[in-house]
C-alpha cells in the first residue's frame, strides 16, 4: 500500500465516522424531543378523569348516606375508623382487590392506613373541595397508592 | 471501487455538508412549519378534557353547596323557630307570639329561601381555586313528600377552554322559544304539536280546548305544576309562578286577568259569586270548558276551571294528576291549584268524582259558574 492510498483510505474513514456520529446525534435530538412531548401526553391523559372519579365516589351511596356525607360525620366526631371500614370495603369492590389508600383533609392526614404496595405511580390522586361550611371549603384528599401487597 | 482523492475528498466534504448544514436546514424547515400551530397534535382535545373534567367539579362544588346550604338552613330554622316578624325573640329563640299579637312563621318557605340564598352565596364565593360568581337563582322550596330545593336561572358560567380555564358569568337572553312555537320560534322539534304558541305532545294536554273560552283553559294549562301557595296572594303569569306560588283564588284569578283583563276577586267559596261570573248553575251536564265552580272547606272554601272530560294520569300527590287525556266520554276534569301549610302541592288536574263531595270527593260543590265573556 502506497502513501497516496493511504491517504485515499484515511478520508473515507473519517467521512463515515462523521456520518455515522452525526446521524446518530440527529436521530437522539428527534426522539428526545418525541418521547418528552408523548409522556407529556401520556401523563396529561392519565390524570384526566381522576377528579371525575372521585366525585363518582363521594355522590356514592353506602345504604342510606352518601360517602360525602358519611366522611363528615366521621370526621367531625373524630371517629375515622367508622369512615375507614366503609370506604375500605367500597374500594375493594369498586377495584376488585384490596388497595392501599390515604386520606388527607385540610392538609392533615385523618386516615392513612399501614399498608404496603410494588406500585410506583398512584392509581388515583384527586383533590375535591367541599362546602360543609359557610367558611373555607374542607379539602378532601384521596390517595390511592395502589394494590395491597 | 478505488476512488482517487478529488473523490474521496468530495464525499467527505458532502458528508460534511449533509450533518452540519443540510440536516440542520430540514430541522429547521420542518419546526418552522410545526410552530404555525398554536398546539401540537391531541393538545386541543386534552385541554378540552380538562376543562370538561375542571366544570365537572366546579358544578360539584356548587350542588354540595345548595344541599348544605339548604341542610344548614333548615336545622337553624327549626332550632330557632322560625324568623323573628315582630314578637321579638328570647334568648335566642324567635317569639311566636306576645301579649297583643301572635307572629306565628307563616313564612317558612320564603324566608328558608332567602337564607339558602345567602348561604349559597357566601360558600360559592369561598371555592378556592376560581372565582365563581353566584347567578341569580330563582328558587322554589318544595315540602311535598320530600323536602327538596329548586334553584333556575337563565345565567350560565361560562369556562374558557384554555389551559387557565378562566371562569366568567354570562347573563344570556332568555331563551323565548324553549317549548314555545309560532312566529319567529317557528315549528316544535321531535314531532310534537303546536297548539296556542307551545309544544305539546300529539294528543296530551295543550290540544286546544272546544268552546268559547277553550283560551282560557288553554292559558290555565300553562299554570301545570306551578307551586301552591296558602298564604301570599300574588298574581302571576305563568312564567313566574314559581314564587311565591298560586292560592286557588289567585290562581284562577291570574287565568282570568291575562286572558280577559277582567278577573273575578274573592277566596275560593266566594269566587263564583263575583260580578264577572254572569250565569251560575249546578248540574255538571252544564259545564263548559273554562266554567268555574266555587266549593266549600274550611274558611275560604276552594276553587277551580273545568279543563273537559276525559282521564287523569299520573298522580303524584293526594288527588293531583299531572296529564289529562280528552276523551267525551270520560270524567269531568277540573284544574285547580292545591296545597295545604305544609305540602306545598301545586297546579293539577282532578276529576269531580275526587273533588266534590256530591261525587264522593272532598269539597262541598257551591256553584258552578261562567264569565261573562264565555256566556
Amino acid at each position: 500500500m502506497n502513501k497516496k492510498s493511504q491517504v485515499v483510505t484515511m478520508y473515507d474513514i473519517a467521512a463515515w465516522f462523521i456520518l455515522f456520529v452525526g446521524v446518530t446525534i440527529w436521530i437522539l435530538i428527534l426522539r428526545f424531543e418525541s418521547v418528552d412531548y408523548s409522556l407529556h401526553m401520556r401523563n396529561d391523559i392519565q390524570a384526566l378523569d381522576k377528579d371525575e372519579v372521585f366525585i363518582s365516589m363521594l355522590r356514592t351511596k353506602i345504604g342510606e348516606d352518601h360517602v360525602s356525607d358519611l366522611l363528615l360525620s366521621s370526621y367531625t366526631r373524630e371517629k375515622p375508623e367508622e369512615f375507614r371500614d366503609k370506604l375500605d370495603n367500597y374500594l375493594k369492590s369498586a377495584y376488585g382487590a384490596e388497595v392501599c389508600w390515604r386520606l388527607i383533609i385540610n392538609k392533615k392526614p385523618f386516615i392513612n392506613p399501614v399498608c404496603r404496595t410494588d406500585s410506583k405511580r398512584n392509581l388515583l390522586d384527586s383533590t375535591i373541595y367541599m362546602p360543609y361550611e359557610e367558611g373555607a371549603p374542607y379539602s378532601i384528599n384521596l390517595v390511592i397508592a395502589g394494590y395491597k401487597k | 471501487m478505488r476512488l482517487d482523492k478529488k473523490g474521496s475528498m468530495f464525499i467527505f466534504i458532502a458528508t460534511i455538508l449533509l450533518i452540519f448544514v443540510i440536516l440542520p436546514i430540514a430541522y429547521v424547515a420542518s419546526n418552522a412549519k410545526v410552530l404555525q400551530f398554536d398546539q401540537k397534535l391531541g393538545e386541543k382535545p386534552a385541554t378540552l378534557l380538562k376543562t370538561y373534567e375542571k366544570g365537572e367539579v366546579i358544578l360539584y362544588y356548587i350542588d354540595e353547596s345548595a344541599r348544605h346550604s339548604l341542610i344548614n338552613s333548615l336545622y337553624e330554622l327549626a332550632y330557632s323557630g322560625g324568623r323573628a316578624t315582630g314578637c321579638g325573640s328570647y334568648e335566642g329563640y324567635t317569639m311566636w307570639n306576645s301579649p297583643d299579637r301572635n307572629c306565628y312563621p307563616v313564612f317558612i318557605h320564603t324566608l328558608a329561601i332567602a337564607d339558602v340564598k345567602n348561604r349559597l352565596q357566601q360558600r360559592i364565593t369561598a371555592f378556592p381555586q376560581e372565582n365563581i360568581q353566584m347567578p341569580d337563582y330563582d328558587m322554589v322550596l318544595s315540602t311535598g313528600g320530600r323536602t327538596e330545593l329548586i334553584g333556575k336561572t337563565d345565567q350560565k358560567i361560562r369556562m374558557e377552554i384554555s389551559a387557565g380555564s378562566r371562569l366568567g358569568l354570562d347573563t344570556v337572553d332568555k331563551d323565548e322559544c324553549a317549548g314555545r312555537c309560532g312566529g319567529p320560534c317557528g315549528d316544535c322539534p321531535d314531532g310534537k304539536d303546536c297548539v296556542s304558541g307551545r309544544c305539546v305532545d300529539p294528543g296530551q294536554p295543550g290540544q286546544p280546548s272546544e268552546g268559547k273560552c277553550g283560551y282560557v283553559v288553554d292559558y290555565a294549562k300553562q299554570y301545570l305544576r306551578c307551586p301552591y301557595s296558602w298564604w301570599i296572594v300574588a298574581i302571576l303569569n305563568p312564567q313566574n309562578c314559581a314564587n311565591p306560588g298560586l292560592t286557588c283564588a289567585t290562581f284562577v284569578q291570574s287565568v282570568f286577568h291575562f286572558t280577559n283583563n277582567e278577573r273575578p276577586r274573592g277566596n275560593g267559596n266566594a269566587l263564583c259569586s263575583h260580578s264577572v261570573f254572569t250565569y251560575r248553575f249546578k248540574e255538571l251536564s252544564e259545564l263548559r270548558p273554562g266554567d268555574v265552580f266555587s266549593g266549600s272547606w274550611g274558611l275560604y272554601g276552594h276553587t277551580g276551571m273545568y279543563v273537559g272530560r276525559g282521564y287523569v294520569q299520573d298522580k303524584y300527590w293526594w288527588s293531583c294528576h299531572l296529564k289529562y287525556v280528552p276523551d267525551p266520554k270520560g270524567d269531568y276534569v277540573f284544574i285547580h291549584s292545591v296545597g295545604n301549610a305544609v305540602n306545598s302541592g301545586g297546579v293539577c288536574y282532578t276529576t269531580h268524582k275526587e273533588m266534590f263531595k256530591e261525587y264522593g270527593g272532598f269539597y262541598g260543590l257551591i256553584d258552578f259558574c261562567r264569565h261573562k265573556n264565555c256566556v
